[in-house]
């Protein structure tokens, strides 16, 4: 590795002596806060130098960036965090509690890898620096918590999640939440704890278990897919799971949803917890393999871009590396999959107005924009309008909204303006973080606009061929 | 400082002789050709190279005496009167093509070549230097530069400063020194081809010039309607602003300005329209001209080619006229959205004179105020109030008015710049690090510099 | 004053969170787009003119320097602040302010971004013509600083073109006005001075720029060739047949690989060079034209020429070319690019003598350019982690600028001179050129505040400071 010394104590000369040191301050006091408060990158799972060095840090990447275009702050910009890796590997700065505080401040929706030029590989920059940031045990009070509760103690456990959803539905359907609001018994609570509870998630009216099932194509068989069932997308969206499972029926597919796999572990890697990660991912390729399919779909954004991902975070993996390539290969996020095969156009009108909006791990992590909106130009009477900014993060990013609470708001307030501007009457998506944070912001709003996954449109397009 | 050898212009005739040698030293006889209002100069140089300008540069810098440089002479009326007597340095004997490289588009050229001149050495190959100035066969590169002045195409075209990317210059000093290059896309070092244009001389003197060409038109055709108001031309040539084949130039003439450029379209008022292009799509945009104007003017004339040129020579020529200039004119700057109040200066009384005719360049915005009646009887005094008034009331409008030519007495009155600009103290040191013995046209620019 | 009085003083002025002091905040304030870096003593991030002129007075008086900074994409350390000088950023002032239809002007604070301001103006039948590569990014501010071109300056000009006046503050926080509402204006042309002094005259707060009317008609061409040689010919044949384009772009075979390799621009694999050819105007003109055009590439050997059928076409040939830059880390780790101009008839000239150079130094080097204006991009390829490649590539930079200058041109065609280049800059000025630009700046900023070190030779040839692997510089052209 080449480092490079600090070069800020030779004032005056660093500039290659081209800058008249004259000019300066006359009392050469120090700097405000020092550079060297907290550990450097260690671990064969620090950022790499090859891909910190690809940033040549042109700026390009700024006005893709949804926390530079709130904040025009370079701090909070992707070329300035990895300004910020850079300085650590360097050893010019220690993992602090400010550096990490610019770093948590990201998304990790990666919209500037998709409008990098250089092909700075941002997504794998940030997980690795999350992890070190982990490692070292700096990572904010308020993701460290969610980490411990959630990430590591539930995601990866589909029964205790099961179990956590049940409560909360009990909680919102028997009206205990409407008292507990009216009590006011959350202001007495640890702010945190209050903000959580409005954020928790409006769980669906059933839930959508992986229990082996096969669901037979319906007419000509075409195929055997694999359908991730995931973590909370079955909780709070089993809906748009079935609804999933019967689209794809009816385009000939049989639908297996293997019984062993899990949570993709895609909240893991973003928050830093490769290992875990790498852990559930060796779960499910097991689980898919033994199901036999010809493809592994997901309905979820989040998930699809993580496991086409695979590959990658299991390359040191003697036993899993070629087989995570495969899946990685194999793996199709559903508009993708229907757009590709392509979909038995429905028979009957449906005369909505629709918008897209796109996911981030589908349009940036995975670059498709086209295949969604393919899907619902195929849905006869169907008018899709286009929204500003449609690529933009809507705030959701996983548990990005829990943590950073402000942040997430303006950009949900941004996405919902934008889509309401279009007068559509429906917001199709294909994430359930976006549907959920979309869902959510429009009841603040009060907007008479439904939020659908992209499949759900479609299945009601087939069953209004009824 | 005051200058040695002043009063006694024999002996500086002699170092004149000695450093350029008696064929460049300028008869007595013909001195008052060399005359900048009032004031004639003591002697005057022919000068063939940049050496020569150099040498009497740093003659005078040494001695202190005042410069006044000379291109084509059409435009000596601009500028506040000179502070005090020097010699002329006339630039015209230096009219060399330099270099032309049509497959480059660029031209390089001395500052005493003229308008015409250039022209007609880059025509052959079909292209232009969209640069113009009253009297182009007599005006020069140099002087069209120093005054910044342009024709009725601006707006399309822009200033001669959006063409010209080099030149050579002699400092007050006698040094030497060039700016820009020989490319047209230049951004190395700062861009004094622009600061030395429209400075009318007073920070250094132009030797040489290098431009960017264009492709010419290969057909032109001029519009001129004819209207019963005022108003209704300053509407009609509105209209076609908002057209995708908006005109090159485009004006509204009053008064005298109007008889001048068309007697036989009858009118109070006229809009000119100047159209350049392509025959294919020159078709349509002298129909579609035509075609907006017929329905509310009472004439509409189109003239083709020759006939064309020939009143784009005479619009350039309006605020030198020839044979029969202007008393006053009157350069009005303001955005194109003051057409109003610009045309509403045709009301303006100067002393006991006629109201002015108005030359309004509706794209460009701002345009000409020109009083061609005699101003014989009219009191220096009151017209210098009548012509602050207008200067005062287009700064109002976001803008100024330069007073182009005037009565040497009523010049005596004001500054013709007008009002002196908020970057005015920026100008002073840039006069004062240029010229620091302010000798190159003293006292002729904006403030006095 | 001591120092923390100034920063209290600054506070006191723009709010204590507007003042950027802490040195891990700093560390992403120490870059632009260039390749050499230094941390400013404290970033200030003001809200309006009147705060600008007040921080800018209270440095003035305290002796500090102070730099302006856009969104910091420029290619040669325009932005890059000295030790313990201070940064003033415009974050806060990015409001489009007004947009006239009628007089076609637009009215804007510096932290506008190039591309906002034209998407916003579009909606008017307008448009901002200067269209830098990193436009949706960088900011008027900067354009203005750096004179910024891009692709269309060849019909419309660079930024200095489409400036009318500014609302300028000075080093000692004066505030003045230069140019005017109108296009022409009595007095020296400050404005024009100005426009391209990389921030070494004033920090321009407020800018009045001129829209253009959207053309009636545009077409984009790609012209196929089999080498360069025969590529550039065209380039002389469509401007020697007296037709400027709107744009005429060249892509090399190495650069087309590295773009097809990240996005299909739908450039052929097998080509030797290809011309991106944009014509704007009239319906019955540009059809013409085109007709000229196709004929001119045909005649000098293209194997095939094509049109763009429709939007979605043009934009996937323009996002070849403008990712063509960040492409190259397909191929090498690092690239360094030479900004240099020559005469357009001195292309072919000009590409043997950085194929020869390419040679001589064992170095790749890809071309991709602004052909129709003479501006090279010649963008050497290495991997600076090998010993004495750098050296190498340094030394063939040099070459390739003095080469420049002997053919007639010049040593930055829009990207400044700042750090980078100042060196070099004896190659095409005398010492009385470059007193002469001096004065300018004695009359602008007498005091020299204002990002001193940049443009003039003094005699300290750069060395970068970055970490050696980070030694890449020039994206976006």
């Amino acid at each position: 590795m080449v480092s490079a010394p600090d070069r800020h104590s030779d004032a005056g000369q660093h500039m290659g002596g081209g800058i008249d040191a004259g000019h300066g301050f006359p009392y050469g006091l120090p700097f405000e806060g020092s550079l060297n408060d907290g550990p450097g990158f260690a671990g064969s799972d620090a950022p790499a130098e090859e891909d910190l060095y690809r940033c040549v840090h042109c700026g390009l990447c700024l006005s893709a960036c949804p926390t530079y275009v709130e904040t025009r702050l370079e701090t909070e910009s992707p070329r300035g965090r990895i300004a910020l890796m850079k300085a650590v590997h360097e050893g010019r700065a220690g993992i602090s509690e400010r550096l990490v505080s610019h770093w948590e401040l990201c998304l990790q929706c990666r919209a500037c890898e998709a409008v990098c030029p250089s092909g700075v590989p941002y997504g794998r920059l940030m997980e690795h620096t999350r992890a070190q940031v982990q490692d070292n045990d700096l990572q904010s009070r308020e993701l460290g918590h969610l980490s411990r509760l959630f990430l590591r103690a539930a995601l990866p456990h589909n029964g205790r999640l099961r179990l956590a959803g049940h409560l909360m539905r009990l909680y919102q359907r028997t009206g205990v939440q409407r008292l507990v609001r009216k009590s006011r018994v959350l202001s007495l609570m640890p702010g945190d704890l209050a903000a959580m509870e409005a954020q928790m998630p409006v769980m669906g009216r059933e839930f959508f278990s992986p229990r082996g099932q096969v669901f037979p194509a319906a007419g000509e068989k075409r195929m055997t897919v694999g359908l991730l069932s995931g973590c909370v997308m079955p909780l709070m969206q089993g809906d748009a799971m079935r609804a999933a499972v019967r689209v794809l029926q009816r385009n000939g597919c049989d639908v297996a949803v293997p019984p062993a796999q899990g949570c993709c572990g895609a909240l893991n890697l973003h928050a830093g917890d490769l290992e875990l990660g790498r852990h559930m991912a060796r779960r499910n390729i097991d689980a898919f393999k033994r199901a036999q399919v010809d493809v592994v779909v997901t309905a979820s954004a989040g998930c699809g871009s993580s496991m086409k991902e695979y590959g990658d975070l299991l390359r040191d993996d003697p036993e899993y590396a070629e087989a995570a390539h495969e899946f990685a290969r194999n793996t199709r996020d559903i508009t993708e999959f229907l757009a590709g095969l392509p979909l038995h156009p429905p028979g009957a009108e449906l005369p909505w107005r629709v918008t897209m909006q796109d996911p981030c791990h589908l349009a940036h992590a995975q670059r498709i924009t086209e295949a969604p909106r393919q899907v619902l130009r195929s849905i006869p009477g169907l008018e899709l309008v286009e929204m500003a900014e449609s690529s933009l993060c809507c705030g959701s990013a996983g548990f990005y909204s829990l943590i950073q609470r402000d942040m997430s708001r303006r950009l949900q307030e941004r996405k919902v303006g934008n889509a309401t501007a279009t007068g559509a009457e429906v917001i199709a998506s294909a994430n359930p973080g976006c549907i959920g944070q979309l869902e959510q912001g429009l009841r603040d709003a009060s907007a008479g606009i439904r939020v659908m996954h992209v499949v759900e449109i479609l299945d009601a397009a087939y069953q209004a061929e009824r | 400082m005051p200058a040695r050898g002043m009063t006694r212009s024999g002996s500086l005739v002699s170092q004149l002789v000695d450093l350029v040698g008696t064929e460049a030293v300028v008869r007595a006889a013909d001195l008052p050709d060399y005359a900048i209002g009032p004031l004639l100069p003591v002697a005057a140089v022919k000068l063939t190279n940049p050496d020569e300008v150099a040498a009497v540069m740093a003659w005078a810098h040494r001695t202190g005496i005042a410069v006044y440089p000379s291109g084509g002479r059409t435009l000596t009326q601009l500028g506040n009167t000179p502070t005090r007597p020097g010699i002329a340095l006339d630039l015209t004997g230096m009219n060399r093509i330099v270099d032309f490289q049509p497959a480059d588009l660029t031209v390089i050229v001395e500052a005493g070549v003229t308008i015409e001149q250039l022209d007609s050495a880059v025509a052959q190959d079909g292209k232009h230097v969209p640069i113009a100035a009253p009297l182009g066969d007599r005006a020069t590169v140099g002087g069209t530069l120093a005054t910044g002045i342009s024709g009725p195409m601006r707006s399309a075209y822009g200033l001669p400063r959006d063409w010209l990317i080099g030149i050579s210059v002699v400092g007050a000093d006698g040094t030497q020194s060039k700016a820009g290059g020989k490319v047209v896309k230049n951004v190395t070092g700062y861009d004094l081809n622009r600061l030395y244009t429209g400075s009318l001389g007073t920070l250094a003197i132009i030797t040489e010039a290098t431009f960017k060409l264009a492709p010419a038109p290969t057909e032109w055709a001029v519009i001129v309607a004819g209207f019963d108001s005022i108003d209704a031309a300053a509407g009609a040539a509105q209209n076609l602003q908002g057209q995708h084949y908006a005109p090159l130039g485009l004006h509204v003439l009053t008064g005298e300005a109007a008889m001048r450029i068309a007697p036989s379209v009858a009118g109070s008022a006229l809009s000119v329209a100047i159209l350049g292009g392509r025959p294919t799509s020159m078709k349509r945009r002298v129909e579609d001209t035509v075609g907006l104007w017929a329905q509310v003017g009472n004439t509409v004339h189109v003239a083709r080619n020759d006939e064309a040129n020939g009143l784009i020579n005479a619009l350039t020529d309006l605020p030198a006229g020839g044979d029969s200039p202007p008393r006053v004119c009157v350069r009005i700057n303001t955005q194109p959205s003051a057409l109003q109040q610009v045309l509403a200066f045709s009301r303006v009384a100067l002393g006991s004179a006629e109201p002015p005719s108005v030359a309004a360049d509706v794209g460009f915005g701002g345009g000409r105020l020109l009083w061609w009646g005699e101003l014989a009887d009219a009191d220096p005094a009151l017209v210098a109030i009548g012509l602050q008034g207008i200067q005062s009331e287009a700064t109002s409008l976001g803008g100024g008015a330069i007073i182009e030519r005037c009565p040497d007495a009523v010049k005596a009155l004001i500054d013709v710049w007008g009002e002196q600009p908020s970057g005015m103290e920026i100008m002073r040191r840039l006069k004062q690090q240029f010229d620091s013995q302010n000798i190159l046209n003293p006292g002729r620019f904006i403030g006095g510099l | 004053m001591t120092d923390h009085d100034l920063l209290a003083s600054i506070r006191a002025v723009v709010g204590d969170e507007y003042v950027i002091a802490h040195r891990e905040d700093l560390l992403v304030y120490e870059y632009d787009g260039s390749v050499d870096r230094s941390m400013p003593r404290a970033v200030v991030l003001p809200a309006d003119t009147q705060q600008v002129s007040r921080v800018m007075a209270l440095a003035y008086d305290a002796g500090v320097t102070v730099v302006g900074r856009g969104s910091g994409t420029g290619l040669s350390g325009g932005a890059i602040t000295p030790p313990e000088g201070l940064q003033i950023a415009f974050p806060r002032m990015d409001r489009i302010l007004e947009v006239d239809t009628v007089n076609r002007t637009a009215l804007v604070e510096p932290g506008v971004i190039n591309l906002d301001l034209d998407n916003h103006v579009r909606g008017f039948g307008m448009r901002y013509a200067p269209d830098p590569s990193s436009q949706r990014a960088c900011s008027l501010g900067g354009n203005i600083a750096e004179n910024a071109g891009g692709p269309h300056c060849l019909a419309y000009g660079a930024t200095t073109n489409h400036v009318i006046g500014m609302e300028v503050v000075l080093e000692d926080g004066e505030i003045v006005h230069l140019g005017s509402m109108a296009r022409e204006a009595a007095g020296y042309d400050l404005r024009g001075a100005f426009v391209g002094s990389e921030g070494t005259f004033g920090i321009a707060t407020k800018i009045l720029v001129r829209l253009l009317p959207l053309p009636e008609t545009v077409r984009t061409f790609l012209g196929i060739f089999p080498d360069i040689d025969s590529a550039c010919t065209a380039v002389s044949a469509v401007i020697g047949h007296g037709i400027v384009p709107a744009a005429l772009e060249m892509i090399d075979a190495l650069s087309i690989k590295a773009v097809q390799n990240v996005t299909d621009a739908g450039y052929p694999n097998d080509a030797g060079a290809v011309l991106l050819i944009e014509l704007e105007g009239l319906n019955e003109e540009v059809d013409e034209v085109s007709g000229e055009v196709e004929a001119a590439l045909w005649d000098t050997g293209a194997a095939d020429v094509r049109v763009a059928e429709d939007d979605a076409e043009r934009e996937r040939l323009w996002v070849g070319r403008k990712t063509a830059f960040g492409a190259f880390g397909t191929i090498a780790p690092n690239y360094y690019l030479v900004d240099g101009v020559v005469p357009r008839t001195r292309l072919t000239q000009m590409l043997r003598k950085v194929s020869e150079v390419s040679e001589r130094y064992g170095i790749t080097i890809a071309n991709v350019f602004h052909a129709g204006d003479g501006n090279l991009h010649p963008c050497m390829l290495f991997d600076a982690r090998e010993p004495g490649v750098m050296e190498g590539a340094m030394a063939a930079a040099a070459e390739l600028m003095e080469e420049c200058a002997l053919l007639g041109g010049t040593l930055s065609g829009e990207h400044g001179i700042g750090l980078e280049k100042k060196e070099f800059m004896p190659l095409v000025y005398t010492d009385a050129d470059m007193e002469a630009m001096q004065r300018v700046r004695e009359a602008f900023a007498p005091e020299n505040r204002l990002n001193p070190g940049k443009i003039f030779p003094d005699g300290s040839y750069w060395r970068p400071s970055a970490h050696p692997a980070a030694y890449t510089a020039g994206m976006y052209v």
